[in-house]
């Protein structure tokens, strides 16, 4: 028999009241986890995606970079004389139109690009594991990415229905990262002409520079002498997505812990009410020969097991809830990091240590003579 | 051997002082056999509790072995009782989660237990004859079974005073006459001093020597 012994008892003592605030410690660090998970995927994607979607230069109207804004075709052509400028490429973007159901958060976008200067630029649009990339002469031809071609089973040569259109799916590409692997891409032409867009409507341009490493510098000339239009480098785009992640990341912590620490004033309140309960046991405890730290010291370690438990259910939940997410979620994906299932581990441990504090001190001042005249 | 002398204990609850005990003298020899008798509110408690070292005095010196108490800091008194003094309390204080044998073994338990302290816990149980109820919990014993368990636990440390405040208060009369005579076995065995108190001069007329008190005061003392 030891102390850890004689605390696990005391936790079983009473079942319901110790699951009820395990659950309470287990629902934050099961936010914790599962959120912070889904963050660090969307940062890992993103991240990734940077880069071998945009080419080297990324030009928008400029304004809100979240919803594209149409461009007149034109601006190409001014593009194209600014020095540095090697290839242009442009983008029609267009949703997908038909959200089916039990999919309602993977509503993607479909990409209208130009074959040919697809393959100037040499983005991801050309790598293709199986078919073969889009040609200047298609037209009712799609090219998908290898998730969705999973997620949907679709193969080459598989028809698609896309805005009241059959398409032949004619490639399938991979590029390692999941966001970018659940992309679609048709002809430009036959995007406009589906979603009934102007044939001289474009979203977004992307950019090759001449000499690698002058990007910065090219995308600082076509954003002074072009007006209206937001000339942004893939390192530019990788760093404000960054940020703007690394920000949702601390918000999904903030709010998680809030959510861990009312855990944390549970098991403070069940451990109280332990302590009071057991005051006359206290009280023997002392008077057979247990000093003030003796008593703390079981108390704590009660804590610090209501803690490890709510940790590891919590662990637990929280990777189960992002596996049953993934499994109706299209494009849903979380990095659960070894990282990060310690640091939900530490403050879990934590929060159940520091709720015992109090009630650990309140057992450690009972006085044995008041404890054992205690009915 | 445990000396009080003049010892004063009082209580202010609101203006009033309460003396629970008022300047009370007595000598133990080591390895007495001795009650204590008084009727409710006598003080026969508070006395108890200044001898186990759970308190310490007003006024006076509890002195144990040398030890003065009173010149003891309150939060080290713990040390005291650990290793001299094993108490039997009125109604057992069994910790219910626990078995019999883990009960006899909670005083050792902040030092460690191993194998020999295990053989020990089971030896005494067998000296209380419940050497088979070791693994059952507090629930599934009788009042005697769990006042003999606590009497285990008291000797646990070896300790060479015990100190019983009414053990045989909430056991019938049968099985108060055993508790007595397991007390006796043990001061006549092991040479340790056992002081009860209790109400019941019945009782008392099985130990050597009977204090009364009254008002916290000693009013009389017999041998038997």
């Amino acid at each position: 028999m030891n102390f850890l012994e004689i605390v696990y008892k005391n936790i079983l003592r009473r079942k319901a009241r110790t699951f009820l605030s395990l659950l309470g410690i287990m629902i934050g660090v099961s936010a914790i986890v599962a959120l912070v998970g889904v963050s660090n995927g969307l940062k890992s994607s993103a991240l990734d995606v940077m880069g071998s979607l945009t080419g080297d230069i990324t030009i928008t109207k400029s304004g809100n970079i979240l919803a594209m804004q149409p461009m007149d075709e034109d601006v190409m052509d001014e593009i194209k004389e600014i020095k540095g400028v090697k290839y242009v490429a442009p983008v029609v973007i267009i949703p997908e139109k038909e959200i089916k159901a039990g999919r309602g958060a993977g509503s993607f976008e479909v990409y209208g690009i130009d074959p040919v200067a697809e393959k100037l630029i040499g983005t991801s649009a050309t790598e293709v594991k199986e078919g073969r990339a889009l040609q200047a002469s298609d037209r009712y031809k799609m090219i998908v990415g290898s998730a969705y071609a999973k997620m949907e089973d679709i193969k080459v040569g598989s028809k698609v229905k896309f805005y009241e259109r059959q398409f032949e799916v004619v490639g399938i590409m991979e590029t390692g990262n999941y966001i970018m692997d659940q992309m679609r891409a048709i002809p430009i032409d036959v995007a406009r002409e589906v979603a009934e867009i102007d044939p001289d409507i474009i979203h977004m341009v992307r950019v090759k520079v001449e000499k690698p490493g002058t990007e910065k510098e090219v995308a600082l000339r076509i954003n002074l002498i072009i007006p209206d239009v937001e000339a942004t480098t893939s390192s530019e785009q990788t760093e404000q997505i960054s940020e703007f992640l690394d920000t949702i990341e601390t918000m999904t912590w903030a709010i998680s812990a809030i959510a861990a620490i009312v855990g944390g004033i549970g098991i403070m309140n069940t451990m109280l009410m332990s302590v009071i309960e057991r005051t006359k046991e206290i009280g023997v405890f002392k008077a057979v020969g247990w000093s003030n730290n003796d008593v703390l010291k079981m108390i704590l370690l009660e804590g610090f097991l209501l803690g490890l438990f709510g940790g590891f259910l919590g662990i637990g939940g929280g990777k189960l809830s992002t596996i049953a997410f993934a499994s109706f979620l299209r494009g849903f994906r979380a990095d659960i990091t070894l990282a990060l299932v310690g640091e939900a581990m530490v403050f879990a441990v934590a929060l159940g240590v520091f709720g015992g504090i109090y009630p650990a001190y309140k057992a450690a001042s009972i006085d044995p003579i008041d404890a054992l005249r205690n009915e | 051997m445990i000396e009080l002398i003049d010892l004063k204990k009082y209580y202010k609850i609101g203006d009033i002082t309460v003396k629970a005990l008022d300047g009370v003298s007595i000598k133990i020899e080591d390895g007495e056999f001795l009650s204590i008798v008084g009727p409710s509110g006598s003080g026969k408690t508070t006395l108890l509790d200044q001898i186990g070292a759970l308190d310490t005095p007003t006024s006076g010196n509890v002195i144990i072995d040398g030890i003065d108490i009173a010149k003891v800091p309150k939060s080290i008194l713990y040390r005291l009782r650990r290793e001299k003094i094993g108490f039997i309390f009125q109604d057992h204080n069994l910790i219910a989660s626990l078995t019999a044998l883990e009960n006899v073994l909670i005083p050792l338990l902040p030092e460690g237990i191993d194998q020999k302290k295990y053989e020990r816990a089971l030896k005494l149980l067998e000296a209380v004859g419940l050497k088979e109820r070791a693994l059952h919990k507090p629930s599934e014993l009788s009042a005697g079974q769990k006042q003999r368990v606590a009497m285990a636990r008291a000797l646990i440390n070896n300790p060479k005073i015990i100190l019983a405040d009414e053990p045989t208060g909430s056991v019938d009369t049968k099985t108060g006459k055993e508790i007595m005579g397991i007390l006796k076995q043990l001061n006549t065995d092991f040479n340790t001093t056992i002081i009860i108190v209790t109400h019941d001069l019945e009782m008392a007329r099985d130990t050597e020597r009977i204090i009364f008190l009254r008002d916290g005061k000693i009013d009389k003392e017999t041998k038997v």
